[in-house]
């Protein structure tokens, strides 16, 4: 009894709202979306249209105006060495810093999945800095890689490695900083990758063991491809992540020596907030959106991404 | 009447004189000076540049707050400390903001372009005085200080070079210098010194270097057994490497940074002559006899490492002298001693000049509290306490505090005969020096000769002012 009042009420309703004209259905849905869709063009597309208009424009600190200068910000950007080196300096940490992770953080997910005494722990410990802030982490590795006194030159001492300059000479200091971005990043591939692991059903490799497929086997032709979307997954993340990444530079490098570990958010920082060149920073802020999109666009066709169907 | 003391009589100056004697109270000197035609805020500012202002017959600031934005450079203790003498003094509630330099130069930035300041005074970084100055956003000051009394000590007591840098300015030509004052020079000024362990250079039989050749011979002699023999600030890009370490070198080897002027549009760096490349080839040489480490010593780094003792030298701002010649701070407080720069005992010209914003809602009550930040008694205050750089040349050579203080005498006159960085005259300063910077530390590095470096910093710095349209 009680059951059919409340479908009679619900009927009613159902009715009320179909008998909405469709100016009161239009009324509700601003009512609901009208929120969000103020707070994004308040705080996503505004900003987004007035800095592709900077980008057009000439900023003069004395007077405080603006100059409509057309492509002439692009036109420096691109005939600027100083930009080419940067994109040299980005797509390697960007691509050779990711590279090094996924492998590391791939092979760190297959080694804990044995089911390893303590291997609880250990994994927690990996976790670790990637819970901490870039900035800190920067700010911390500068003193641990300090020539004078930092533990790793230290340690590099006790070795026959003396006075190993980190930071300090050009050649070196890139590849310290990928380093540093893979000590903080590869525990976050090793969880993507370890909770898909987790996740695998298996029977695939009961039937692979039962074919007689080896370790290396049933990792390369099994494991790997199952584990693929989820690879792609954190490849992609922290691709986007490293090829925006300002912070750990600003801590460890300030973009040095000789803008050798200058990136493209670097850059854009350096330009805007220190010189005040607020339409030439737009500009490069610009092309790193154009770059983004377009790579992964690109990424996602070249890797193709299976979806698992557990029939 | 005008309130000028180009029109001062025998009766002002007894009056004047009678309030710095004490012979007359305060409030008789304000009465007697408001028979004169003096205004109130000519008053406050006699008051207040004697020391001797109090919080009755000034009702006209009773209840004004004002705000004010400064350096977070030790300054804003002394500010902070004083906060309450201003109140009793002038009636003014001061609210203060202290930023570290980026920000503040942001802040001040943001403010200076809005219809109306948040900030009714705001102190001013001598490289962007031309930024914030030249843009017009200051008023001049020229009335406010024709009003104060003569032991204000303006403009005398004030260095020429000082004033020239952090006081006027000519907007029309977009110079250092002119007839209208927009800055009075403070919260603190400062230069360069020599500092060196008296120690250890008696132990070796060696005096202070008085030469570049003898600079480097101490540092060669005095290596070894813990001690750097000496350090500089090498880190890329850090601004201090160009101002502090190569230019001491350049400008006392006689070099000439710019030729030209952006006015001409023929603003032409000169990094590439031969003096310029020698003051890089200097510093290279010294490397080898500095700390491992000193390709990412900044200001703070190379200045920890002399305080601890493993530094027998350095050129540094002088205004780290305080802490370095505190036994709190330093294990060679009593070892340390300074020396002008080899050899003409030239420096970089530092400091910070306090001005009204025009877009300021107090600017009478501004006045007055920047009279005060900027008397001979705040100063000595803040010097003695908290041994922040002064700018006036009583208080540099004051023997009281050169007792407490024995490096103030030498670091005053570095500051006398400071010289203006060229290129402080337009807004890509600190993006020009940066640039520098970064090439240079490629050959501290050894990864390119002094003279390919200066070189790549012509370059750029010809990039940098064709863009800026000071160079066709």
């Amino acid at each position: 009894m009680a059951a059919t009042a409340q479908d009679a009420q619900l009927e009613r309703r159902g009715r009320a709202f179909l008998r909405a004209t469709p100016t009161q259905r239009r009324g509700e849905a601003l009512l609901l979306l009208g929120p969000c869709a103020l707070y994004l063009i308040a705080f996503s597309i505004y900003p987004l249209v007035v800095s592709l208009v900077r980008s057009f424009q000439d900023y003069d600190s004395r007077a405080n105006t603006w100059r409509w200068i057309g492509l002439g910000n692009y036109r420096e950007l691109f005939s600027s060495n100083e930009f080419w080196h940067t994109v040299e300096h980005t797509a390697w940490f960007t691509f050779g810093g990711v590279a090094i992770q996924v492998v590391l953080g791939t092979a760190l997910a297959l080694f804990f999945n044995q089911q390893l005494r303590g291997a609880s722990i250990v994994r927690v410990i990996l976790i670790l800095p990637m819970l901490l802030t870039p900035i800190v982490v920067g700010l911390m590795w500068r003193m641990l890689l300090n020539p004078d006194w930092g533990m790793l030159n230290w340690l590099a001492g006790r070795v026959g490695f003396h006075h190993v300059q980190w930071l300090s000479d050009p050649t070196t200091a890139l590849r310290t900083l990928i380093l540093v971005d893979c000590w903080q990043w590869t525990p976050f591939v090793f969880i993507i990758v370890y909770a898909r692991l987790q996740a695998l059903p298996q029977d695939v490799f009961e039937a692979a063991a039962v074919d007689g497929a080896t370790w290396f086997e049933r990792t390369r032709y099994v494991t790997l491809p199952l584990l693929m979307p989820a690879i792609v997954f954190a490849a992609v993340f922290r691709g986007i992540d490293a090829f925006r990444t300002f912070d750990l530079v600003y801590g460890l490098t300030n973009g040095g020596p000789v803008q050798s570990t200058s990136t493209l958010s670097f850059e854009a920082f350096q330009n805007g907030f220190e010189y005040f060149r607020y339409g030439y920073a737009s500009t490069i802020s610009y092309v790193m959106v154009i770059v983004a999109a377009i790579g992964i666009t690109l990424l996602f066709k070249v890797v193709r991404v299976r979806r698992l169907d557990p029939a | 009447m005008t309130d000028s003391l180009d029109h001062r009589d025998a009766e002002t100056m007894d009056a004047i004189e009678g309030m710095v004697t004490g012979r007359l109270s305060r409030q008789d000197f304000i009465k007697r000076a408001g028979l004169l035609g003096f205004s109130m805020t000519a008053i406050g500012g006699m008051l207040a540049a004697a020391g001797r202002a109090g919080g009755f017959g000034l009702e006209r600031y009773a209840g004004t707050t004002i705000s004010i934005l400064i350096a977070a450079e030790g300054d804003e203790k002394g500010v902070q400390d004083k906060l309450s003498t201003i109140k009793k003094r002038f009636g003014i509630d001061v609210k203060v903001t202290a930023l570290p330099v980026g920000p503040l130069i942001e802040k001040a930035n943001q403010n200076l372009k809005a219809p109306t300041s948040s900030f009714d005074a705001i102190m001013v970084l001598g490289f962007t005085v031309a930024q914030m100055v030249g843009g017009g956003f200051f008023s001049p000051l020229n009335s406010y200080v024709k009003k104060m009394p003569a032991s204000y000590g303006f403009p005398g007591d004030f260095p020429a070079g000082e004033l020239k840098y952090v006081g006027y300015f000519d907007t029309k030509k977009q110079d250092f210098g002119g007839n209208t004052l927009y800055l009075i020079p403070g919260l603190h000024g400062g230069s360069v010194v020599v500092f060196y362990r008296k120690d250890l250079f008696k132990a070796a039989g060696l005096k202070a270097p008085t030469t570049w050749g003898q600079y480097l011979a101490a540092a060669k002699k005095l290596h070894g057994n813990g001690v750097s023999g000496n350090s500089m600030i090498a880190k890329s890009g850090d601004v201090s490497m160009f101002l502090v370490d190569w230019f001491t070198r350049f400008t006392n080897m006689g070099g000439k940074l710019m030729s030209g002027s952006p006015q001409a549009k023929n603003y032409t760096p000169l990094l590439t002559s031969p003096k310029a490349v020698a003051a890089l080839q200097h510093m290279v040489d010294c490397v080898p006899f500095a700390s491992d480490g000193v390709l990412q010593y900044d200001f703070t780094a190379s200045t920890d490492a002399f305080s601890a003792g493993k530094t027998a030298m350095m050129i540094m701002w002088s205004t780290i002298a305080g802490p370095v010649y505190n036994p709190k701070s330093s294990k060679v407080s009593s070892k340390v001693a300074v020396s002008v720069p080899p050899p003409g005992g030239k420096g970089i010209r530092g400091g910070w000049g306090m001005g009204i914003p025009k877009n300021a809602k107090n600017k009478d009550a501004a006045w007055t509290v920047i009279a005060y930040l900027t008397s001979k008694e705040w100063e000595q205050y803040q010097t003695l306490k908290y041994q922040t750089d002064p700018t006036r040349k009583s208080t540099f050579f004051s023997k009281s505090l050169n007792k407490k203080l024995p490096y103030l005498a030498t670091a005053g006159r570095v500051f006398d005969k400071a010289e203006i960085v060229q290129i402080a005259n337009i807004p890509e300063t600190f993006e020009m020096i940066g640039a520098a910077a970064e090439e240079f530390s490629a050959a501290l590095s050894g990864s390119s000769s002094a003279a390919e470096a200066c070189k790549k910093a012509n370059d750029r710095w010809t990039t940098i002012l064709k863009r800026g349209g000071h160079l066709k």
